[in-house]
């Protein structure tokens, strides 16, 4: 099933040469813990935040056509510019998707390996009964 | 000694104490303590679940799952929309900051003084002295050279190397390990927050705490505060649990934050004209720094130095702040390839931050659902010593070697060498331009000399009502300039003295 979320989580945070990404992770796997984990509004802002950056390259590349649609070059483009638009709150959106992929990519061991970083310990969730 | 956590739904869960203290932060973990010592009898009600140094969590998802109130979800309403970052653990805020102390400066008594009717010499004196015993408990010291890291370091011979003040920051953290996990809660033990120290001493001596519990409302028997209610809150599967009441012989004593304390107390019906009022923050922007040689932010301090050079005038302080990858990857410019081929940088990258000593106020009330509802916008004074601080910053980088700066504004290219440096002197003062947070905040039920200045008075007590106390940083009338928690915990200890003076 489509996932807009994490279509959009993979074109901002992609692999490049000596640095894994996050089309090369398994997205929707932290999706669903994240649905689950998160507050209604937030996984509700980051839901809005991925469909307005899929339907937005109309704002940033004067192209009226979905994400899904442009060339790989086009869609690396506006990702970039998404999150620089001078609309504001298109600007908030695209910082939650980008912040909630940022978790996402960031506690990956295989990116901190490459980053020469050390690897996170699980987070197991527990708490004094 | 007792912890009561999370409960099912079942009969509903009753106590009694001479005393009941809303959250177990900086504020109620002292005054809990303090009323403890006084062989007060004390239950504190805390809505968050009691994590120890084994449950932490490692990454930032985690600490947003598990430490922060709300994924930090609480934005300002107001031109723009910013962050306000808190715990809701128990040690509240304390187990997830850089465990900074500062004295509270002595000017901010005599600008309590001069402005609301309150403090001077006289109240300065016993908070300091509080905090003296303060620090002895919480092993207060500086981080050893060792264990300072490289961003600490190099702005540490940066500030001497260009002659401005600049300081090895103390810190309630014993035998720092470095191992950069203030901000996810110390897996070391090293930090002294509330939850390892003040909140266990109440129940050693007597005390019950109630995790997992937000309070709902405060329960009145005319105009006197006589208890709270409320229901358990599973926090993973967020399920209801049964509801608690707990009953106070002497006195409520609030300290669930300036978010949540003004809410609460509007929630429960009280009433008063600077009920919400007087909100006000150190707004913070972060500015990166890209160097030759290996940095290595997670190792060290997570902040380990600080100037209070301009502290009075503009009116902003700088610090350090290493920051983990994952909140690096949404602060960095961009998104795509090229976001990535930045991101390679991260170890190179220091991040140093402005806090601005802003003047503007706003306000707090309780939204739908029990939230807080924050307005505030900062001012275009307020913006400018933003920006003259984040100017600071940069230069600060540039003479401890930086080859370029990255500010993080909104029409600032990404990428800034000391010879354009006059771009992010003209950079927009328009909030929305710039990538900040709220931390540190201040009011919200401010002390006063009288109901028109204040909702409470100068002994923390809610104007009208019997038995109501405030005791967290919402009841300071302006922000300090400096880190708040030693000042918080020095009137919270100071109002745990009055109150058991008061009760006998």
């Amino acid at each position: 099933m489509f996932s807009p979320t994490a279509y959009v989580m993979r074109h901002i945070l992609p692999s490049v040469d000596g640095l894994k990404g996050l089309d090369q992770m398994d997205v929707k796997g932290f999706l669903k813990e994240f649905n689950q984990d998160a507050p209604i509004a937030m996984r509700f802002t980051v839901l809005l935040g991925a469909w307005a950056v899929i339907f937005c390259p109309i704002l940033t590349l004067k192209i009226p056509l979905p994400l899904f649609l442009l060339p790989r070059r086009l869609r690396d483009e506006h990702c970039y510019r998404m999150a620089l638009t001078r609309w504001y709150f298109l600007r908030q959106l695209m910082f939650a998707v980008k912040a909630v992929a940022g978790f996402c990519w960031g506690k990956c061991p295989e990116v901190r390996a490459q980053l020469n970083l050390s690897p996170y310990d699980a987070d197991t969730g527990g708490f004094r009964q | 000694m007792s912890h009561i956590s999370f409960q099912p739904k079942s009969a509903p869960v009753e106590l009694e104490a001479d005393y009941i203290v809303v959250g177990s932060g900086a504020g109620g973990g002292a005054v809990a303590s303090g009323l403890a010592r006084g062989g007060a009898k004390v239950i504190v009600v805390e809505a968050g679940p009691w994590r120890d140094p084994e449950h932490y969590p490692s990454s930032m998802y985690g600490t947003m799952r598990d430490m922060f109130d709300d994924w930090t979800s609480l934005m300002t309403f107001g031109r723009a929309l910013w962050p306000v970052l808190q715990g809701r653990v128990v040690g509240g805020t304390t187990t997830i900051n850089s465990a900074i102390v500062v004295r509270t400066p002595s000017d901010i008594f005599q600008s309590w003084e001069k402005s609301y009717g309150f403090g001077g010499e006289a109240l300065a004196q016993k908070v300091w002295a509080h905090q003296d015993q303060l620090e002895k408990e919480l092993y207060v010291q500086e981080t050893t050279p060792e264990k300072m890291g490289r961003s600490n370091e190099l702005a540490l011979i940066t500030s001497r190397k260009r002659n401005i003040e600049g300081h090895v920051i103390r810190r309630n953290v014993k035998d720092c390990e470095g191992s950069g996990q203030c901000l996810q809660g110390c897996k070391k033990e090293r930090k002294q927050s509330t939850n390892l120290k003040m909140i266990p001493e109440v129940m050693e001596r007597g005390g019950h705490v109630l995790s997992c519990a937000p309070v709902h409302k405060i329960v009145f028997q005319g105009n006197r505060a006589v208890g709270v209610t409320g229901r358990f809150l599973h926090p993973q599967t967020k399920a209801k649990g049964a509801r608690f009441t707990v009953r106070a012989k002497h006195a409520v004593v609030v300290a669930a934050s300036c978010t949540h304390s003004p809410a609460l107390l509007q929630r429960s019906g009280v009433k008063g004209r600077m009920l919400g009022k007087l909100f006000r923050a150190h707004p913070g922007s972060a500015i990166l720094g890209l160097y030759e040689d290996d940095i290595n932010m997670p190792f060290g301090a997570t902040q380990g130095w600080s100037s209070l050079a301009y502290r009075n005038t503009p009116g902003f302080k700088l610090e350090t702040l290493n920051m983990p990858l994952e909140l690096i990857a949404g602060r960095i410019s961009g998104g795509g390839l090229r976001l990535m081929e930045r991101l390679k940088n991260y170890r190179r990258l220091a991040l140093w931050v402005v806090a601005c000593r802003a003047d503007s106020t706003g306000t707090v009330s309780n939204g739908p659902f029990g939230k807080p509802v924050v307005k505030y916008t900062m001012d275009q004074t307020d913006m400018a010593k933003l920006r003259a601080g984040a100017v600071e910053v940069a230069r600060h980088h540039f003479a401890a070697g930086a080859k370029a700066v990255m500010p993080g504004v909104l029409g600032v290219p990404y990428e800034l060498h000391e010879k354009d440096l006059h771009l992010l002197e003209n950079a927009s003062l328009d909030p929305r331009a710039w990538t900040s947070i709220l931390t540190h905040l201040f009011g919200g039920c401010p002390m006063g000399a009288n109901p028109d200045v204040g909702l409470c008075d100068p002994r923390g007590r809610v104007f009208g009502y019997e038995g109501l106390v405030v005791a967290d940083a919402s009841v300071m009338p302006t922000n300090l300039g400096v880190n708040p928690q030693h000042t918080i915990m020095g009137l919270a200890r100071q109002r745990a003295a009055e109150l058991l003076e008061e009760h006998g």
